[in-house]
Order: C-alpha cells, then sequence, then structure tokens
C-alpha cells in the first residue's frame, strides 16, 4: 500500500477528496495530482475529508497556496472537514483557516455548499 | 504526565524523502514516552518532519547519497532533538520567518516550514560547525498547563 492514497467521489455540487495516509515532501506529488486532476475536470467545489490523513506539511500547504488563487477566481471553493487535532493545529498556527473553510463534519461541509448553490441562485 | 523517562535516541539516515515520514514517526513517540500530549506529540513531529525536510532540499539540495542524523534527547526539563548534517548550514541570522497576513494576501507559497518550526517548538536554534545542526526543544513542565 502507498503511503498516500486520495479517493475521490461527487457528493451534490461538491467534489471530495479523501487522502489516506499523510502529505509530507514524498508524497505531495501524489496529493498535488489529485486536485489537479479535480481542476483539470473544472470541479471548482472542492472539499478535502482530512478523516483518514494523519498529517499535512508545508509542501502540502503549498500545492493548497498554488491552486486557491485558479479555484477562486472560477467562483469555486476549496473547503476542508474532518480534521484531527494535529492538522487542525497546522492550518490554525498559520492563519489559514480563514483562506480555507474548516467543517466539523463532510456532511456540515454539504450543507453549506447547498446554501451557496441557494445564494448564487 | 507519566513518570520521568530519560534517554537519548540516534538515528543516522539517507537523505531522501522516503526516510522522512519514520523519523518523523520516531520523534512523536519519544514525545510521547517524554509524558506529552499526543496532540503536542504531532507538533513535535511535525517539525522535526519540516527541518529533516529542509536538510534534504536545501543543506544537501536533494543530493541523495548524503548522511542525516537524529539525536533525541528526553530528560526531566525538557526533550531535545538536534538534527546533524553536512551540508550547506543555515545561520540564525539569516532567517526570515513571513508575516502570515501578507503571505496569504499575496497568495505566496512555501516558506513556511521554518515558521511551524518556530511555532511548534519552545526553542530552536541553528549551529554551524564540522556538522551543523537544527537543535529543537520542547520543555515538559510548559505542558502541564495542557495543549501548549
Amino acid at each position: 500500500m502507498s503511503e498516500l492514497q486520495v479517493q475521490s467521489a461527487d457528493k451534490q455540487l461538491v467534489h471530495i477528496l479523501y487522502p489516506q495516509g499523510f502529505i509530507n515532501a514524498h508524497t505531495v506529488q501524489d496529493f498535488e495530482r489529485s486536485i489537479q486532476a479535480a481542476i483539470d475536470q473544472q470541479k471548482y467545489r472542492i472539499l478535502i475529508n482530512c478523516q483518514s490523513l494523519s498529517y499535512i506539511n508545508s509542501s502540502g500547504l503549498g500545492v493548497l497556496m498554488g491552486v486557491i488563487e485558479e479555484i477562486q477566481e472560477q467562483s469555486g471553493y476549496l473547503w476542508l472537514s474532518n480534521m484531527n487535532e494535529t492538522v487542525y493545529h497546522i492550518f490554525d498556527t498559520l492563519g489559514f483557516t480563514h483562506l480555507f473553510k474548516v467543517f466539523p463534519s463532510e456532511d456540515e461541509a454539504i450543507r453549506a455548499s447547498e446554501s451557496c448553490a441557494e445564494d448564487e441562485s | 504526565m507519566h513518570e520521568i523517562q530519560a534517554g537519548e535516541i540516534e538515528v543516522t539516515f539517507p537523505s531522501q524523502t522516503q526516510f522522512v515520514h519514520m523519523v518523523t514517526m520516531v520523534a512523536n513517540n519519544a514525545a510521547t514516552m517524554a509524558g506529552f500530549e499526543r496532540s503536542v506529540a504531532g507538533k513535535v513531529a511535525i517539525a522535526t518532519d519540516e527541518a529533516v525536510t529542509n536538510v534534504i532540499r536545501h543543506a544537501y539540495n536533494n543530493k541523495p547519497d548524503k548522511q542525516i542524523k537524529l539525536k533525541i534527547t528526553i530528560s526531566a526539563e525538557s526533550l531535545t532533538l538536534e538534527i546533524f548534517h553536512t551540508g550547506r548550514p543555515l545561520r540564525n541570522e539569516s532567517i526570515k520567518l513571513p508575516d502570515m497576513e501578507q503571505y496569504i494576501a499575496e497568495r505566496r507559497k512555501g516558506g513556511l516550514g521554518l515558521l511551524l518550526i518556530t511555532k511548534f517548538m519552545d526553542e530552536v536554534d541553528y549551529h554551524v560547525g564540522k556538522e551543523n545542526c537544527c537543535s529543537m526543544k520542547k520543555y515538559r513542565k510548559r505542558d502541564h498547563a495542557g495543549d501548549t
């Protein structure tokens, strides 16, 4: 089994990524490929469910910073949910929770996406 | 807090990213053994990941045939992690930590590793010598109040 696997699924309007393992300098390219694949398919409403993500280092944060502008230009969003304590501390310490909305659960993120869609219509 | 354990651990490994997770887990386990809460052990692990990755990327410029040594010392007062290498040294005076408001506003990328190390550890020092060293310390007593 590889050190990072990223499954994906579409639920309602949201494209959800499920990274399983850890994101560091060794695995970051796999993570980047999975986000880029979503963007290439013009899926700009992305949720990363961190349920099975043990940690992410600054290389992984660099990937998020690298795509956020394009996603926002397309009126999309890059949200995160189900973070463990370590992952949350990393985002919170750096102030990234202001840039990337964080939800306790996938369901809450999906409900928020539905509200966004209603506001747009 | 468990009964205080003391001791030293040394791990030497090649300058390749595939080894980083293993030493990160060693640091995590050492922090847990030293009695730190799981959330603090996670911070120690991330600081170790960032410091070792910096050595591979910047000190050794991604050359895979170099050696890195991680020495962990658990004492009554603290947990110290020292990362030794013979590559390009990082000097205390050359470190510039980013202003995160500006960083986010400008959508910058990279350069967050040193900031995470500084935020997650109590003391960080870079020594230049025959072997260069990044020394990171977490005090045990500061952790009594909870998650720091």
